[in-house]
């Protein structure tokens, strides 16, 4: 009795664990298209050092950037904003914060409505603040390695080449397939040699000692 | 007979086993790879992370602070260490990759199963532990079962990262050494506890209360003042480490809930209970069964405070033993217990107490915004929460006052 207890309340416990991560899609507003995630360092955004980036996004849809911003000690309580061009410098989008938004170090999202035939057009991402003064600049992340992202560039004072770090994300078509997509993720995340090499052994070593212990005081 | 105990605790720690490490796999919470991205400094020879701290933090990718006494530092450097020789650089670099990429690095399952393995181990420990604690094989079942089936530490353990389950083993330890007359041992384990998250401290007055002569009294404080200061001799000397530990959360929220009682005054509820614990607990200082002042003390933290999720583990063994013990169905009151603490805790306005801990498994969980901020154009959030948190206290009153009973106090 006990033993099929514990193997009922196990197969439930990781049943309700997976239904509910996947379910979380049903929730979601909002897909990864295209991504640059390394921080190496920041670029410093201050009066006259505005950072721009381009980026070709994949999918239609392109509702989201976020962009991983550093606001040193929360030192900048000003203006800062956010521009999204399209590649005749129409401005589609143009979001405005303050200092207080952003932490020391942290993802920031840009929200807009969905571009509906965003797919391979180029936009470029304006990043600016009007401070004058360095030391409350607000930093941006950077990855100077340009083959992180060949299909875009980020331009900045003194800088040639590498990429901004951000996320696109684009408004989800058909609901089927981001299901599909997590369950894959799943599978492909839990089948690596490495993992179930790790998880075998794991497995073996913890029942093993666990074993010899517990059978003598029971 | 033997054999017959073998054929329900083999499959019991086998789905227990297999459970706990999916768990693993399964769930990420940023607090570990906070702690983590302290930790890997140990490996460089760094003993006070708290000065090291505050002289780089301007070079560093991140800016959080180490919070926790410094045992918790060695101990997660020494996980960090091993768990750096077999993750390999990709474990570095994402450890100080604090850019979107950081939540969903794709070796996460990896880096998670590695890293909480020895939550895994010590929670086996701790069950073990529980069983020469409670010394009656009839009730091992009862209490193995709870032990490893209870969500509550399925949740504060493996899916938000804590490892306070390392002082809840360091407790519950004390209380066999107690139960067994070994009081300097017993105040020793709190001491050390007590240098990894503090709360431990509270404990250490019920166990230097049963010193039975002034020799015993003073090997135990001597074995207390060892526990606390080993640890703290690489750190001693670091202004940064004692500004650290006087942002104490846990001492600043034990005083937060009061009664006001006019003219200023307002009387901590925390630590009404506690003095009244302490009284009751000198009045029967012959007795080496602590789990009334072991339980009491833990258990009205999560009661009479705002808490964090994690804390509930400190008082779940104890829960544990008297689940196991009560000839009573309490399974009505246990499961009060659990939706209070559960519900209280969900509609805390963080994405990890819910939502982002499936980031892992899902990529696109993080998207989903926190249950308050989805629930709040319903309803009057405090409200819901602090009726979930009466159920909560009401059902966890209930326990330790029947507990008292049980132990002869009316």
């Amino acid at each position: 009795m006990v033993t099929v207890k514990s193997w009922l309340i196990t197969l439930f416990y990781v049943c309700l664990a997976i239904v509910v991560a996947v379910g979380l899609d049903l929730l979601v507003r909002r897909v990864p298209d295209i991504s640059q995630p390394v921080v190496e360092k920041e670029l410093w955004i201050y009066k006259d050092h505005p950072v721009t980036q381009t980026v070709t996004p994949k999918h239609n849809g392109f509702n989201v950037v976020v962009l991983y911003l550093r606001n040193v000690i929360l030192r900048n309580q000003g203006p800062f904003t956010f521009t999204l061009t399209d590649k005749n410098g129409t401005e589609v989008s143009r979001i405005d914060l303050n200092g207080y938004n952003i932490t020391d170090g942290g993802s920031v999202r840009m929200q807009f409505p969905p571009i509906p035939d965003s797919k391979d057009q180029t936009y470029t991402i304006t990043l600016s603040a009007p401070t004058p003064d360095i030391t409350t600049a607000i930093g941006v992340g950077y990855n100077s390695d340009s083959n992180s992202y060949p299909a875009g560039l980020a331009t900045a004072e003194n800088i040639t080449g590498g990429d901004m770090t951000f996320h696109l994300y684009y408004s989800p078509q058909k609901r089927s397939e981001l299901l599909l997509s997590t369950f894959n993720h799943i599978l492909k995340s839990l089948f690596s040699f490495k993992l179930v090499a790790l998880f075998v052994a794991s497995f073996a070593t913890v029942f093993g000692f666990t074993w010899h212990f517990y059978k003598r005081v029971n | 007979m033997k054999a017959e105990t073998n054929n329900w605790l083999k499959p019991l720690l086998l789905s227990a086993i297999l459970l706990r490490l999916l768990f693993c796999l399964f769930f990420f919470h940023p607090d570990i790879k906070s702690y983590q991205f302290h930790a890997q400094f140990f490996r460089h020879g760094v003993w006070d992370i708290y000065s090291y701290i505050a002289e780089n933090v301007s070079h560093l990718p991140s800016s959080d602070v180490f919070v926790y006494p410094p045992l918790a530092y060695y101990f997660l450097g020494s996980i960090n260490a091993v768990s750096g020789v077999i993750l390999g650089p990709d474990f570095y670099s994402w450890l100080n990759d604090w850019g979107p990429g950081g939540y969903t690095h794709p070796k996460m399952f990896e880096f998670m199963l590695v890293l909480k393995l020895p939550y895994l181990v010590l929670d086996l420990m701790l069950g073990y532990l529980l069983v020469l604690l409670i010394g009656d094989r009839k009730l091992n079942q009862k209490l193995l079962l709870f032990w490893f089936f209870n969500p509550v530490s399925l949740y504060g353990i493996y899916m938000l990262s804590q490892f306070d389950v390392l002082m809840a083993l360091f407790t519950v330890a004390s209380l066999i050494l107690v139960k067994n007359h070994k009081l300097p041992q017993a105040a020793c384990l709190l001491g050390l506890g007590a240098m990894i998250k503090s709360y431990p401290l509270l404990l250490l007055p019920f166990v230097i209360f049963r010193s039975k002569d002034k020799r015993q009294f003073a090997l135990t404080c001597l074995a207390t003042v060892a526990g606390l200061l080993l640890p703290l001799l690489p750190v001693l000397n670091s202004s940064a480490f004692r500004f650290t530990m006087s942002q104490s959360n846990l001492m600043a929220r034990i005083f937060q809930a009061g009664i006001e009682v006019g003219g200023g005054q307002s009387l901590p509820i925390y630590v009404v209970c506690y003095t009244l614990v302490l009284w009751f607990s000198f009045k029967r200082k012959n007795e080496t069964d602590l789990l009334p002042e072991f339980l009491t003390t833990t258990l009205t933290v999560l009661l009479f405070a705002h808490f964090h999720a994690q804390w509930a583990i400190w008082s779940l063994p104890f829960l544990a033993v008297v689940w196991a013990k009560d000839k009573a169905n309490l399974w009505p009151v246990y499961l009060a217990l659990a939706i209070g603490y559960f519900f209280t805790n969900f509609l805390i306005a963080d994405q990890f107490v819910l939502t982002g801990i499936f980031s892992s498994l899902n990529n696109h969980a993080l998207l989903v915004p926190a249950l308050t901020d989805t629930l709040k154009n319903f309803a009057d959030l405090s409200l819901v929460q602090s009726t979930f948190h009466t159920l909560l206290t009401a059902s966890g009153l209930y326990l330790i006052i029947r507990l008292w009973k049980n132990y002869g106090h009316s």
